[in-house]
């Protein structure tokens, strides 16, 4: 069973997501601008008015990284919850499994190429363009989805066999963003502080994959240039260990989700 | 050539009892040391063996609980084999229920779209036989209205309609027929007939005893997992029906 052949079944219940989201609502699609400019202002309004600091362009130094942690976190919780909530189609129709999660973060890559685009397009508006940091971004989206396939499909299978995995990724998913590059630079975590007997630069680095593509947002939008290559080759790395090891896991716990749903 | 063939199939549910069902519950077992986890096996199918030809319809009946869904759904692909083995020629389409992967928010139109693409046909294609579809389900008029709205005997022609629209070699139909009035039921048994003529395939699960006898030229009987008899749909109703301790005069035939 080839997942090429049921392309369009992802697509079309991607497509029905969005639909279910943007239906009946206001002003539809900007909500999925509302919720990262809300955020921005936030920290913004903490970290210039309550915390003051010395990043210049404050706003878009968070905005760089949240857009891409807020696409990364909403794409794994809702993979997480697609095959549990997808019960229904499990049991009655035989489509490869993975339809279903990737759907769900085919909602968001959807969601944040239009959020992403309209930050882009405000950036060239106020005259701070991204210079060659715009080659980057293509393919860092591609990183951070294939991350984000991986640890959705991990997550997915878990959760068909443990059910509460999604309550417990809310809590887990509020400590992963404090120790995610995001409100801060990991330079700005002093060079001499250590956790756990390494750095607490290195540890941050080892201990999340997510942490040198977000730095590489970063670069790309704020810094406005080409994200260094070693940080491109570890979010690469990274990218791909988990892309393969979120497959190898789902495609073992796939073949008993009918039995165990 | 067969276009399907069962080699000793088994299928064992494992009931687990005890074990933990959630993170917190596993890190209690963890801290605990201890899991007093209970397998109950429990055996759906047992030992089974038949094979369909190709161009053949196989009937499949028994009472409720005797393994038939099981049976279609390990065919389909849904459910692993425990052991044994199941060959397929051809390209095997399986309808579990009419309507499964239907979502009332969406329109008719969308509906086809999605179903079709559940089921592995691309929207391109489907977008082609949306009006085939909607003529044969008598929905034309609501075609881009809701699915929520529409009658469940509307959602039950649709779903049929679909399913016909796309046929594959060998189509698996668990009880599909005992939906939609009369008339529309002999649509249906009219469009089988046309799918036996165009060669294709199938296998039919059914309490409707007397379309088993018209339709099937083959049947078997499962009780309890087992495969209880085979042959000539006549000879199979008959051993069911005496087993069921029923005259078979008598056995309840749902509609005509």
């Amino acid at each position: 069973m080839s997942l090429f052949r049921y392309r369009d079944a992802a697509f079309s219940l991607a497509l029905l997501n969005l639909r279910l989201r943007y239906n009946n609502t206001l002003i539809g699609a900007a909500w999925s601008l509302v919720n990262p400019l809300f955020f921005m202002l936030i920290f913004t309004f903490v970290f210039s008015v309550l915390l003051p600091n010395d990043t210049p362009d404050f706003p878009v130094f968070v905005l760089s990284a949240l857009l891409a942690w807020n696409y990364f976190q909403a794409a794994i919780s809702n993979a997480a919850i697609s095959v549990t909530n997808g019960r229904g189609l499990v049991l009655k129709i035989a489509f490869p499994r993975a339809v279903l999660p990737l759907a769900a973060i085919l909602t968001e890559l959807v969601t944040f190429s239009l959020a992403l685009s309209v930050v882009i397009g405000v950036l060239y508006l106020s005259g701070r363009g991204l210079g060659a940091g715009l080659l980057a971004l293509p393919l860092l989206v591609l990183l951070l989805t294939l991350l984000a396939i991986g640890v959705g499909l991990a997550l997915a299978a878990l959760n068909v066999r443990l059910r509460d995995t999604q309550e417990f990724l809310s809590v887990f998913l509020f400590g992963w963003f404090f120790l995610t590059p995001i409100l801060y630079r990991l330079e700005s975590i002093p060079a001499e502080r250590e956790l756990f007997g390494i750095s607490a630069r290195a540890f941050v680095q080892v201990i999340n994959p997510l942490s040198p593509l977000i730095t590489a947002f970063r670069q790309a939008i704020y810094e406005q240039r080409f994200p260094d290559l070693a940080l491109l080759g570890s979010a690469a790395l990274a990218a791909c260990v988990l892309f393969i090891g979120g497959v190898l896991i789902f495609g073992r716990a796939s073949r008993t989700f009918a039995e165990t749903l | 050539m067969n276009s399907l063939e069962v080699r000793n199939l088994s299928k064992t549910f494992t009931i687990i009892r005890n074990r933990a069902e959630t993170v917190s519950g596993f890190f209690i077992d963890l801290a605990r040391f201890w899991r007093r986890v209970e397998h109950i096996p429990f055996t759906a199918l047992q030992n089974i063996a038949f094979s369909v030809a190709a161009g053949e319809t196989l009937g499949i009946v028994g009472a409720n609980g005797s393994g038939k869904s099981t049976l279609l759904k390990l065919l389909a692909g849904i459910y692993t084999p425990t052991s044994g083995t199941i060959r397929v020629n051809g390209r095997l389409v399986a309808l579990l229920e009419l309507g499964a992967g239907f979502h009332p928010e969406l329109s008719g139109r969308e509906n086809i779209l999605l179903n079709g693409a559940l089921y592995g046909h691309t929207r391109v294609s489907m977008a082609r036989r949306v009006a085939e579809i909607a003529a044969f389900a008598e929905i034309v008029p609501f075609l881009d209205t809701p699915l929520k709205h529409y009658s469940s005997g509307m959602q039950a022609r649709l779903g049929f309609a679909i399913a016909m629209a796309t046929p594959a070699e060998i189509m698996l139909l668990d009880e599909v027929l005992a939906v939609g009035d009369l008339a529309f039921q002999a649509q249906c048994v009219a469009k089988l007939r046309e799918l036996q003529a165009a060669g294709r395939t199938l296998v039919l699960v059914s309490h409707t005893l007397e379309l088993v006898q018209d339709l099937c030229d083959r049947a078997i009987w499962l009780d309890k997992g087992c495969l209880m008899a085979e042959g000539s749909p006549e000879e199979v109703i008959a051993a069911y029906a005496a087993h069921s301790a029923m005259p078979a005069a008598q056995t309840p035939v749902w509609s005509g």
